[in-house]
């Protein structure tokens, strides 16, 4: 799925040249699924965050969703410092572009801002899996799924982070409806999308040991961004 | 640091890049002075919790330098204004450096003189910037801190390490006291924040000071409380716990009592 | 009658003057023709180098004599202008900053354009000055695509134009890379007066790219999710959104004939016919497919200039 992953070696000149036993990344891990519908959009991410080495969990409620000003929502898993920047300097970048344009910013303008937002770290990335959800210029939803360095898609669904791999098949039968039968795409309806994200996210609890406590889902309509919060297993 | 018992012996620490022992010929040589990029003076646990009147943190006051208890008067909890209070694992020359920047943010801020004040999650904030930056420079402030502090009816504790991570929790634990001291917190206190009365958060706060002393071998018996409540920061004199150890004395198939 | 005579103006300068043909010639600082000008009167300013000073102009002699003869004249002029106009930055007393207001004087001069914004889209006219039957019409260029969207008019110092059109595209190319759609018309004027102010010794943080204000306006047509629109941008910085304009050493007249004749329903078509009219009004050559340019931008075919083809199939509907 995502392509890059920071290796823990000495990666850097400076690091290699001084034999530092610092290294700059932990993986705070956590889920985050988002998928589009045809005027709604349904984003999630459970608020489980982990110490990254071990078994600890550092708290079962740190969100790592979050709505954004122009209406998009941005969740990020991995590195949640890395993360909590990356939505910092997005949500400035949001404040400047409305001060500069007199307008919202679009949900696929932010994408190719965030796109490269993440490039400008190319060679110091933000350890980031990003999903960005939210509605495109003709009112349908949209997700855009990110790996760390920028690279970019819109898809139907998407699940990222460390039960994305969980996620993502069942995302592809479920939403996608990849079958031995062939592709038998259907639309979805909110609360059919809704439960197929409860679903998922049930059972990535079950295998992955840094997704649980809570599932927020953020549900994107014309109307606005609704929060929605259940009960995962805290396990 | 190598805690690794295979490397323990003189010749492996001569050439061992990684062994943080301040004896060891590597820092004389090296340019330390330049980034903490090896710690030193290193504080251990520090525990956090909420209670029904604001928040109450724990430390022991031990300055290990190596595998040596060093400097066993070290404070590693410190006030930040009024209302807030600051817990420090890690270097204890980064921390010392951080009060010093923590002290000239509040002189300034105070004589700005416009009626701001830099509450807990302020201070909180910038902290946890301050280390993500350095962090970022590969010259990290090498400790995990815990900010607890009480504002305006509202109890703040978080945690922000030497990479950044940060979050708010009303139970933290820094270092062996994720793995010993978190889960009877969890147990005491979370879902009872609002009822647990100030003897009852000492009590835990000091059992599970005990355990870490009794398991953790960079962990002394002799420890400071905070609390921050509406009337602000308390810190206490450090204190020694009880301690007993009479009942190793029954424990066979152990050491060096095989019988 | 020819009168050669020293004027002493109590200052460094001297003016001679030399009067043939009803016309003095006379040498004198630059800034000096400049005061006339700002006195509301117009010159013909084809400079001509002399040893013995700046330069010299061509004026009419008896609107000369009226400006600098009287003594009250003279001295009014040099006490509030002498100091002031020489850091380009620096405000006179009265709070105007001559260098910009030489500027804005400066684009009068210039060869007249016309921006007309209809529903349909903005057109886009200029008069091309075809000097000389030797001249390559075709490589005067008065209208220039910012983007695809966008289309630009000038008048003026043209090539102060090449730094302000450059700083548009770059403008227009970056906003497509950072956010992945057009930018908006008055994005892309904002950023182009921008530039205006950054003359002089630099601001802080700022790159200071000339050593005085542009001498040229600027109009930006575009159509963006706003619909069509036009932007009228001078070398003050400012910017402000017409229905029709008109910039140039023809703009008053042109103005006022836009002014008769713009209606809020004008078909794009009709607005071709009409900038060409206006245009030829205020030209001093007949106006033919060569001596014009013509352009529009759509939101459907967005920014074009006309061919030679196009241009008289739209003459032969004046």
């Amino acid at each position: 799925m995502d392509s890059f992953l920071p290796v823990q070696v000495s990666w850097t000149p400076q690091t290699a040249a001084s034999g530092s036993d610092f290294y700059p990344y932990t993986n705070n891990a956590g889920t985050v699924a988002g998928i589009s519908g045809g005027d709604f959009c349904v984003m999630a991410a459970d608020t489980r965050q982990s110490f990254g080495v071990g078994y600890l969990i550092n708290t079962r409620y740190q969100p790592k969703m979050f709505k954004l000003s122009n209406g998009s929502v941005l969740g990020t898993s991995g590195f949640y410092a890395d993360g909590l920047t990356l939505i910092k300097r997005i949500n400035q970048r949001l404040e400047w572009y409305k001060h500069a344009h007199d307008k919202e910013m679009s949900t696929p303008a932010l994408a190719q801002l965030l796109s490269i937002t993440l490039y400008s770290k190319r060679f110091f990335p933000y350890y980031a899996r990003v999903l960005l959800g939210g509605l495109d210029l003709e009112g349908h939803g949209v997700v855009y799924g990110y790996d760390s360095i920028g690279s970019y898609e819109p898809c139907l669904a998407r699940a990222t982070g460390s039960g994305g791999s969980l996620i993502q098949p069942f995302l592809d039968n479920q939403i996608y409806r990849k079958t031995p039968l062939g592709i038998l795409q259907a639309p979805h309806t909110l609360d059919q999308v809704k439960a197929v994200m409860r679903d998922s996210f049930t059972s990535a609890t079950e295998r992955d040991i840094q997704t649980g406590d809570y599932l927020e889902l953020f549900i994107i309509t014309a109307q606005g961004v609704d929060v929605e919060k259940y009960d995962l297993r805290k396990d | 640091m190598d805690r690794f018992s295979g490397n323990f012996d003189r010749f492996s620490d001569l050439f061992n890049p990684y062994d943080s022992n301040p004896t060891n010929a590597n820092h004389a040589i090296g340019d330390f002075t330049k980034c903490t990029r090896k710690p030193l003076v290193m504080g251990s646990t520090v525990l956090g919790l909420e209670y029904q009147d604001g928040v109450m943190i724990a430390a022991d006051t031990l300055g290990s330098w190596g595998q040596l208890a060093r400097y066993r008067n070290e404070s590693r909890i410190y006030p930040v204004g009024n209302f807030t209070v600051l817990g420090a694992a890690g270097d204890m020359s980064d921390f010392q450096h951080t009060k010093h920047m923590l002290d000239s943010l509040m002189i300034k801020e105070y004589y700005t003189n416009d009626d701001h004040v830099l509450s807990t999650p302020h201070i909180y904030e910038y902290l946890s910037r301050v280390l993500y930056h350095r962090r970022s420079k590969l010259d990290p402030l090498w400790n995990t801190y815990v900010v607890g502090g009480y504002n305006n009816g509202e109890r703040f504790l978080g945690y922000v390490d030497l990479l950044g991570t940060t979050y708010q929790s009303s139970i933290v634990a820094t270092g062996l006291g994720a793995y010993f001291a978190q889960p009877i917190l969890r147990n005491a206190v979370e879902g009872r924040e609002g009822i647990l009365t100030e003897a009852e958060a000492i009590e835990i706060l000091n059992t599970c000071m005990k355990i870490l002393f009794y398991r953790e071998c960079k962990t002394l018996n002799r420890i400071q409380r905070a609390k921050v409540t509406a009337d602000g920061v308390e810190i206490s004199e450090p204190y020694a716990l009880p301690t007993e150890w009479s009942f190793g004395e029954g424990i066979r198939g152990f050491g060096t009592q095989t019988q | 009658m020819s009168v050669n005579r020293p004027l002493d103006l109590n200052v460094e300068l001297t003016i001679f003057c030399n009067v043939k043909n009803n016309l003095v010639k006379c040498c004198l600082e630059e800034w000096m023709v400049w005061e006339l000008h700002m006195s509301g009167k117009k010159y013909e300013t084809r400079s001509m180098r002399s040893t013995t000073c700046r330069s010299s102009y061509h004026i009419d002699y008896v609107e000369f004599l009226r400006y600098l003869l009287p003594p009250q004249n003279l001295s009014t002029m040099f006490l509030t202008r002498s100091e002031y106009d020489r850091g380009v930055n620096t405000f006179s007393p009265e709070g105007r900053l001559f260098q910009v207001e030489y500027a804005i004087e400066a684009i009068k001069l210039g060869s007249t354009a016309v921006g007309i914004q209809t529903s349909e889209g903005v057109v886009l006219a200029a008069e091309k000055r075809v000097t000389s039957p030797l001249l390559v019409s075709s490589s005067i260029e008065k209208i220039m695509e910012i983007d695809k969207h966008l289309g630009c008019a000038m008048s003026g110092l043209t090539a102060d134009s090449r730094t302000m059109i450059d700083h548009a595209r770059v403008a227009a190319q970056s906003h497509r890379f950072t956010y992945d759609e057009a930018i908006k018309v008055e994005s892309v004027t904002q950023a182009v007066c921008d530039l205006a102010l950054r003359f002089g010794e630099s601001a802080e943080g700022e790159e200071s790219i000339m050593s005085r204000p542009f001498g040229v306006a600027l109009l930006i047509a575009g159509v963006d999710e706003n619909g069509p629109q036009l932007f009228h941008a001078d070398p003050s910085g400012t910017f402000t959104q017409f229905d029709a304009k008109a910039i140039g050493s023809g703009s008053e007249g042109a103005q006022t004939e836009l002014e008769g004749e713009y209606h809020k329903s004008i078909t794009l078509e009709k607005a071709e016919t009409l900038s060409l009219r206006v245009l030829k009004q205020v030209m001093e050559e007949k106006l033919n497919n060569t001596n014009v340019e013509l352009a529009s931008v759509t939101p459907d075919r967005g920014y074009r200039i006309y061919s030679e083809d196009e241009l008289q199939s739209v003459i032969d509907r004046l």
